[in-house]
């Protein structure tokens, strides 16, 4: 309860300050890193996992993993990348572990999907995806909350279909029209960030 | 795939609402086409990516996050603690785990098994066959070989018996007082006289039978097969998986054969145990640590050849801790839940019709359908047909933390300490042991903030507070209170089983007997009922020369309130003098027939018991009593400055204490 002073992902070296603060014994400083890091690494997550209670699950495990292992980080700026790194083989091992266990358990499409993700994140690295933030507010207000409605707090889309008056499907294609729009947008920002690093 | 099955598919998905076989007709379409396996996985992760952009508020979670992580420092605190209490000079031998001694266990096991694989079998097959030849004209079968004898065999056969120690034959009897006609089953019937344990087959929680107590139930005489007579493994099972020792008491069941096991013994794939006596560790080579309550039912899979590398085990019943180390995946099925860990240590506690998985370190898998990692300071429950159910530890609830729960062999004690403040009440000394509830289930919450209050009452470091709804003792003994200490190496159990039958055996050998004197400095124990007279009985027995108390209610736990109130102000009324009564010479009073009488002095502070027995009030003469005053509010006598006499009511004590000079602290 001692984490007063918000601390930014973006400020390497405060952030070096408050893990030096962790590795010299104050567990309490790990919350200032954890209310920091915790959108960037769901956000990293969630461009690999295969559905939500994944995401939740391993950032969890990340977050203890590194907590456990913060004593071996060297504060050199990169506390950001490390995390990372530290989600990245989480999340790996974590699909790997779903891709066998569930063809032993009988799920051959949990085990499908799981194995395509951990074959897809073991391409790509470390790469941090483009903020969803700017593309979602290129979306009206009313798919916005459509989104929110359906993503977060995870009304089921009968249940929407029904509040909306329209059809299961509508909604099912209106929110993939949606996710149509983000993508294009983040393959504008993915571009632009490329050539924006020299 | 249209645009609208796809968008429709992935909703679907993303709640779950895939019936059985369209997840599988989707699963085989998704492995040959690698386009809608991309675009599928694609839409998942954006979905996923909206969610995670719109998902505000972290500090709860981050909440659920310093809880988990509470974990981690328990876990070194429990080390630091361990490691000190293993320095401690008082310490004696125990059969307590350390990692050192699983590792001597196993090297120790397998010499034996060396041993008693190579030479003994040549040794039964001269020596044993002849000799049962001649034993006996009781039948047998063609291939006979060696018997054992269990601990508690009485062998009615001394006299005829051969005695020669290469030819352990011996005839298990389990009540002595039965008859005398003798039977030696053959193998095979042998094995089918008790009742076989039900193994493989989830049982849905039902207590397995132990062979031992239903030939006891029967009286009958049996003989029982040792582990020799266990069929030799089959080499494919070797072949399968890595196999495990097993040190312990179990019945071990190999191709339709029982076998009691009492020393280290080979499990193998597609043996059964059924944990007797005080348990049972497995262990193998690469590492990987078993420990098996007693009760407990599981058996080693044959597994598949993708499973060759892990240690499948099924648990049908009872509790099992795991610990792997070394990156390995041990695989754990119960009814209801599949468990996958890696470098973990956890409980599992199968329970009728339900799960409880407790992780303390490491990496745990749940799932049968659903997949869920159970990270440290969490616990799950799984329901049968349900996905876990998985919590943080320590929040709303409370645990009992405890280790083997043996001491000499005999399921004991637990501590009891709320799971995220376990650090801090260890941090302030909390010794406050409690015993599993009588009927196994949770103690409601106001009991909970009742023992919380006697834990948190517990400070001193030398009196140990043993308490319990029902139970609850203060000892003097510091190599006991170590010993509870070194029982209890912070491993989290919550509350389970049944309260142990029986008192542990250092408790049960060292009884001071009503109207008994100690003698000589064994410590002794003096049990008393919390009734009307507790407090004069307390304090009557450590007049007599009792280290330790052990109050006991009978009854359930509406007897709570009496504990509470009374033993209470008298645990805390010993506490104030316990370094006397440890450390203070006591010497008894002869305060006449009827009155029991002791006094106990150190470096100028003395403190003085009277106890009238007697059925009617007595004049008791008190010797310099100068500068002594009650010790407690309840039953306090005034006292005079130079009153050297006082008449107690019948079956109250008087109780003293305070500063005297030297010369006044000798006894008459």
């Amino acid at each position: 309860m001692a984490a007063t002073a918000l601390l930014s992902s973006d400020d390497p070296a405060a952030v070096d300050l408050v893990v030096r603060r962790i590795q010299a014994g104050e567990r309490e400083a790990f919350r200032l890193v954890f209310l920091a890091f915790e959108r960037p690494i769901r956000c990293y997550l969630s461009a690999h996992a295969t559905s939500a209670e994944l995401v939740d699950e391993v950032l969890q495990a990340t977050f203890v993993a590194a907590y456990e292992a913060i004593r071996t980080y060297e504060p050199r700026g990169s506390f950001a990348a490390w995390l990372r790194g530290v989600a990245r083989i989480r999340l790996l091992k974590e699909l790997r572990a779903r891709a066998r266990l569930n063809h032993l358990d009988g799920d051959a499409l949990e085990a499908t999907l799981a194995a395509a993700a951990a074959e897809r994140l073991a391409k790509t690295g470390e790469r941090q995806p483009p903020e969803l933030d700017r593309c979602l507010q290129q979306l009206t207000p009313r798919v916005r909350d459509l989104l929110q409605r359906r993503y977060v707090d995870q009304t089921p889309v009968k249940v929407l279909a029904v509040e909306l008056a329209h059809t299961e499907t509508w909604v099912s294609v209106t929110l993939h029209r949606a996710r149509a729009t983000l993508r294009e947008c983040l393959q504008r920002l993915g571009i632009s960030q490329a050539e924006s690093i020299p | 795939m249209t645009t609208d099955e796809l968008a429709t598919l992935v909703e679907r998905l993303l709640d779950n609402d895939l019936a059985a076989h369209e997840r599988d007709a989707l699963a085989n379409r998704l492995t040959s086409d690698v386009v809608l396996r991309e675009h599928l996985t694609d839409e998942l992760a954006l979905a996923l990516q909206v969610r995670a952009a719109l998902t505000g508020a972290p500090d709860t979670r981050a909440e659920l996050l310093m809880a988990s992580l509470s974990g981690s420092r328990r876990l070194r605190l429990g080390d630091r603690i361990d490691a000190a209490i293993t320095l401690s000079p008082i310490n004696t031998p125990s059969p307590i785990r350390r990692p050192w001694l699983g590792v001597a266990l196993t090297a120790a096991a397998l010499a034996v098994l060396v041993i008693g694989w190579w030479i003994l079998p040549q040794r039964h097959a001269t020596a044993g066959r002849a000799e049962l030849t001649q034993q006996s004209a009781v039948p047998r079968p063609p291939t006979a070989e060696p018997f054992t004898r269990t601990p508690d065999t009485v062998d009615q056969r001394q006299p005829t018996a051969p005695t020669s120690s290469t030819t352990p034959v011996e005839v298990t009897r389990i009540q002595p007082d039965e008859p005398q006609p003798v039977a030696i089953a053959d193998p095979a019937p042998a094995a089918s006289q008790v009742e076989a344990p039900s193994f493989g087959a989830p049982t849905d929680g039902a207590a397995p039978s132990d062979p031992q107590r239903t030939n006891e139930q029967r009286g009958a005489v049996v003989a029982t097969q040792a582990s020799p007579k266990l069929p030799q493994p089959d080499p494919k099972a070797l072949r399968l998986t890595p196999t495990l020792q097993l040190n312990g008491n179990a019945n071990l069941k190999r191709q339709d054969r029982i076998a009691p096991v009492e020393q280290a013994v080979r499990v193998v794939a597609g043996d059964e145990v059924t944990v007797t006596g005080d348990g049972a560790e497995l262990s193998d080579e690469r590492g990987m640590w078993w420990w098996a309550g007693p009760g407990t039912c599981l058996s080693v899979l044959n597994p598949r050849p993708v499973d060759a590398q892990r240690q499948p085990l099924h648990l049908t019943t009872g509790t099992l801790h795991i610990t792997a180390t070394q990156g390995l995946r041990p695989l754990l099925t119960t009814p209801h839940v599949r468990i996958s860990c890696e470098e973990a240590d956890l409980w599992v506690t199968v329970f009728r019709g339900w799960t409880r998985i407790e992780t303390i370190s490491g990496t745990v898998h749940l799932g049968t359908s659903v997949v869920r990692p159970l990270a440290p300071g969490n616990y799950a429950v799984v329901l049968p047909g349900q996905p876990p159910q998985i919590n943080a530890a320590g929040r709303d609830r409370w645990s009992v933390i405890g280790g083997r729960l043996t001491r000499d062999g005999v399921p004991f004690i637990a501590r009891l300490v709320d799971g995220v403040e376990v650090a801090t009440a260890v941090e302030l000394g909390a010794d406050g042991l409690v015993a599993p509830a009588d009927d196994g289930r949770w103690l409601d919450h106001a009991t909970f903030h009742e023992i919380r209050a006697l834990i948190n009452s517990t400070t001193s470091p030398s009196a140990r507070v043993l308490q319990h709804p029902a139970i609850a003792g203060w000892f003097s003994d510091t190599r006991t209170g170590a010993a509870l200490r070194r029982a209890d190496p912070l491993r989290w159990i919550h509350l389970d089983g049944e309260r142990p039958a029986r008192w542990p055996t250092w408790a049960d050998s060292s009884v001071l007997l009503a109207d008994e004197d100690a003698k000589g400095p064994h410590p002794l124990l003096a049990t008393i009922a919390v009734d009307d007279e507790v407090r004069s009985h307390t304090w009557e027995a450590l007049a007599r020369g009792a280290q330790g108390v052990l109050w006991q209610v009978d009854g359930d736990h509406s007897a709570l309130s009496a504990l509470t109130d009374t033993v209470r102000a008298l645990s805390d009324a010993i506490r104030v003098v316990s370094p006397l009564l440890c450390d203070g010479t006591r010497t008894r009073l002869d305060l006449g027939d009827g009155v029991t009488g002791a006094s106990w002095s150190r470096q100028g502070r003395r403190v003085l018991v009277v106890v009238n027995r007697r059925d009617q009030p007595a004049t008791v003469t008190i010797p310099q009593a100068r500068g002594l005053h009650p010790l407690e509010q309840a039953g306090a006598i005034d006292l005079a400055p130079d009153q050297t006499s006082v008449e107690l009511p019948a079956g109250t004590a008087l109780v003293l204490h305070g500063e005297v000079s030297n010369k006044s602290t000798s006894a008459p």
